[in-house]
């Protein structure tokens, strides 16, 4: 018993004193190399002579620097990019990450692939879209995350078709790539969000068109929430309205209105919304009627956006406010969020009825 | 004579029984540590490829609503409120429910943050037994919400909050925790990957006595300087480091403490939310989770993550430490009693299974059999009974086996975290686990039985006002 302690405290000593010593070491292998990679990281048109001596550096140096030059790499624009790219591809990282892509450890891919989103090359885009149904899960994110950097438009489909199966890329990775690419990828997700067969699928679809806030997608949302009676689209109408409010199209306003006498109060509240962030002036009267909605979640949000719709709104709040005792305290809660939103200065003093 | 030998057999049989028992609960922690080992160093591997660093830029994050309740927390709260909103996280809102304090929580707060007055209409989601008094907002930051209700206790106040948020998901800390600044995007991980199955996260509590805090932030983890308190972070360190992660890993995570958990909030309103009825909410909602979720046949599942860090504070003395413990110890009590129909029962899998009896035999019992197993050892050694060999052997398993887990646990620590960057710090901890069996063991152990005595009788529990120093820059 005493050994074995000993011998875990033995371990404890060592396992510090080597980080320690790691440390110490990694730290003098960089400080010489410091200014280079200041010179390097500052101007627009580095030295080429740098990019050799970055490239040249003994096996141990590079190892110590390794972590640095990836870290610049993903932080650099321009010049200084393109210079430290080229020190990768000199020092034959990336001819290594693309052998390294079917390396039996997770953890090497998963390297290698961090290789390949900092330096695009021709033959990379091939080997992400392998390792989108990597077995492991991590690696199948930074796949995603690295063909989202690149901006291929031709990964879109496979990244849409990587939300399902038995080995699918979490889906929030899958809609922030989709929303780096931005309009290129409307028309494959207005495309998802009429087809696709995954409920999940058809439900980021709506999200990521919302985030992109491209007009062109509008249509495609309203068809969405234009089949009340379509099963298939009900878990994603909710997702259609918020994606129609973040994208604020006037063209949306009648069908949201619609929306607003769906069964559903949570597609209910997500119309509401939408109509208040695209500013519906139009909508007051509809808007009114909710106040005496038997859901109070559902009388909240429309005593809410009531008074995001200017004075029109406003007045029909307090109007109803004052005829409608149950609908008082819904109408206060809103009439006093409108008054701390205000501006403090050149706006009028009373936001109350 | 027959009373003699009836006595005699009945101490060695004992004796034998406290043996295999501590064989036992030493092995299972060496199981839990060992797949504790297995996920951390794991974890810890994958982190940088986690996606934790440009995961902060994604839109598609889901809002969380931090809970704090807050009784009498006028030390700490201010700063507990800036560290929450000083976390990389870009979408928080913070609401702190005011537990009908009597100090001057709710004043402070209002001067650091210009609170004013806001006549919410919040909708009972979730049934609450304190009345809500009033509810105010910060007048430049509104996503901050402090409610002031009647005292009805922890458990409830954390309903009201529930009832107040809007945002899918809830986090439950304390007032006294400082979390880690990317703490919410660890903890929030599991949700993305598997978003139609994980309903609730917890991370790691550590202790922050003795640390530098600066502006809310942990920067420097010192071990504190009374041993009272040193022997605390030890065991949290094994709890947490060895405890949680290893059941996660079985899929029988029982608890995710209320210092730092995370819950989707449409499920924790259809269990009802928190128990205020029990001392120990946070893990009687575990349990509760696991239960209905079992009962409805879903696929779900419940997550350790072993790199988020809420730091809280520990007890400073015996006595504030005598009632903590009194207090988790009724609240298991409570927890078994309330979900006994589990225990054994195949129905309801792993938990049911493994891990209720796990918790039954091996943590609601254990302070028991020590303490009489050590009366009974003593009494033996003294009436000739017990030889001293059995005795020794019987100290190495219950002290030393126990001894060299909390070392490995240190060793874990060192390999994975490398929190204390002082070798003194690290020393100081391998004493600390000495000194934890020189009668700070047989102590809680005591105290342990007392709440499992004032369970059995059922009395009032009454939290106790926990003394707080408040986090001091060095």
């Amino acid at each position: 018993m005493v050994a074995i302690m000993g011998l875990v405290a033995l371990s404890i000593a060592s396992a510090r004193t080597w980080r320690v010593c790691h440390r110490r070491r990694t730290a003098a292998l960089i400080r010489p190399l410091r200014p280079v990679l200041i010179e390097l990281a500052g101007g627009d048109e580095p030295d080429p002579s740098l990019v050799r001596l970055l490239a040249g550096l003994r096996p141990a140096s590079w190892r110590a620097i390794r972590p640095v030059i990836l870290d610049l790499c993903a932080k650099l624009t321009d010049g200084s990019a393109e210079a430290v790219r080229a020190v990768l591809v000199e020092r034959g990282e990336v001819r290594q990450a693309l052998q390294n892509v079917t390396h039996r450890s997770a953890r090497v891919r998963a390297q290698a692939v961090t290789v390949l989103e900092l330096v695009p090359q021709p033959d990379s885009r091939q080997a992400l879209l392998e390792l989108l149904g990597d077995e492991d899960i991590d690696v199948r994110r930074m796949a995603a995350r690295a063909l989202g950097t690149i901006g291929d438009e031709t990964a879109i489909p496979p990244l849409i078709a990587a939300l399902a199966g038995r080995r699918p890329v979490p889906a929030s990775t899958v809609g922030h790539c989709l929303i780096r690419l931005g309009p290129i990828a409307v028309e494959p997700l207005v495309l998802t969000l009429r087809i696709h067969l995954s409920v999940s699928a058809r439900v980021l679809a709506a999200q990521v068109l919302g985030h992109i806030g491209d007009p062109a997608a509008v249509p495609g949302l309203l068809a969405v929430l234009d089949r009340p009676l379509d099963l298939r689209y009900w878990p994603a109408r909710v997702a259609a309205a918020r994606a129609l409010g973040e994208i604020g199209s006037p063209a949306g306003v009648p069908i949201l209105i619609e929306g607003l006498g769906a069964p559903d109060p949570a597609l209910i509240i997500a119309c509401i919304e939408a109509l208040a962030e695209t500013g519906a002036v139009g909508a007051v009267a509809d808007l009114s009627l909710l106040l005496h909605h038997r859901e109070p979640s559902v009388a909240k949000a429309a005593a809410n956006a009531l008074s995001r719709l200017g004075a029109d709104g406003r007045l029909e709040l307090c109007t109803v406010g004052a005829t409608t005792p149950e609908t008082a305290p819904f109408v206060a809660e809103a009439l006093a969020r409108a008054e701390l939103s205000r501006p403090r200065v050149g706006t009028p003093a009373h936001v109350g009825c | 004579m027959w009373a003699a030998e009836l006595a005699r057999a009945v101490l060695t049989g004992f004796s034998w029984f406290v043996l295999v028992y501590f064989v036992l609960i030493n092995s299972s922690y060496m199981v839990l540590m060992v797949l504790a080992g297995f996920d951390i160093t794991r974890q810890q591997r994958r982190a940088p490829y986690q996606g934790q660093v440009d995961g902060y830029a994604n839109p598609l994050l889901p809002r969380v609503a931090v809970l704090i309740p807050a009784f009498n927390e006028e030390v700490c709260i201010v700063e507990a409120v800036e560290a929450m909103f000083a976390m990389r996280y870009p979408w928080v809102d913070v609401v702190v429910i005011d537990d009908g304090s009597t100090d001057a929580t709710f004043a402070v707060l209002q001067r650091a943050f210009d609170l004013v007055e806001m006549p919410l209409v919040i909708i009972e989601d979730v049934a609450v037994l304190g009345a809500v008094t009033s509810v105010h907002v910060g007048a430049t930051n509104r996503n901050l919400s402090v409610v002031r209700k009647e005292n009805s206790g922890r458990a409830d106040s954390l309903n009201v909050g529930i009832n107040v948020a809007s945002a899918p998901l809830v986090c439950t800390v304390d007032a006294d925790s400082l979390l880690d600044p990317d703490a919410l995007l660890h903890v929030v991980q599991p949700f993305l990957t598997d978003p139609d199955r994980v309903i609730a996260t917890g991370g790691v509590v550590r202790l922050v006595n003795g640390a530098e805090v600066v502006a809310g932030r942990v920067h420097n983890v010192i071990m504190p300087k009374q041993w009272l308190t040193r022997i605390q972070v030890v065991e949290y360190l094994r709890a947490f480091l060895l405890g949680r992660a290893g059941w996660s890993k079985l899929g029988s995570l029982l608890v995710v403490s209320g210092a730092f958990g995370l819950f989707r909030r449409d499920v924790l309103v259809s269990v009802g939310g928190m128990d205020a009825s029990t001392i120990g909410e946070d893990a009687e909602l575990v349990v509760r989770l696991h239960r209905r979720m079992r009962e409805e046949g879903r696929d779900y599942r419940i997550v350790f993550v072993t790199e988020p860090v809420s730091w809280t504070e520990a007890p400073e003395t015996a006595k504030v430490l005598a009632r903590q413990r009194r207090r988790w110890s009724r609240g298991l009590a409570e927890i078994m009693w309330k979900h006994r129909s589990l225990i054994g029962n195949p129905r309801y899998g792993r938990i049911g299974l493994l891990a209720m009896p796990y918790y039954l035999i091996f943590e609601l019992l254990a302070p028991l059999v020590e303490l009489v197993g050590l009366i009974a050892v003593v009494i033996g050694l003294a009436l000739g009974v017990v030889d001293v060999s059995f005795a020794v052997i019987l100290a190495m398993v219950a002290f030393g086996y126990a001894l060299v887990l909390s070392l490995l646990v240190v060793l874990i620590e060192e390999l994975s975290f490398h929190r204390y960057h002082r070798l003194r710090d690290v020393g100081i901890a391998v004493i600390a686990m000495l000194i934890e069996n020189l009668g700070y063991r047989q102590l809680t152990a005591w105290w342990r039985v007392q709440g499992l005595w004032a369970a059995a009788r059922g009395r009032t529990q009454v939290w106790g006002e926990m003394t707080r120093s408040g986090f001091h820059p060095k």
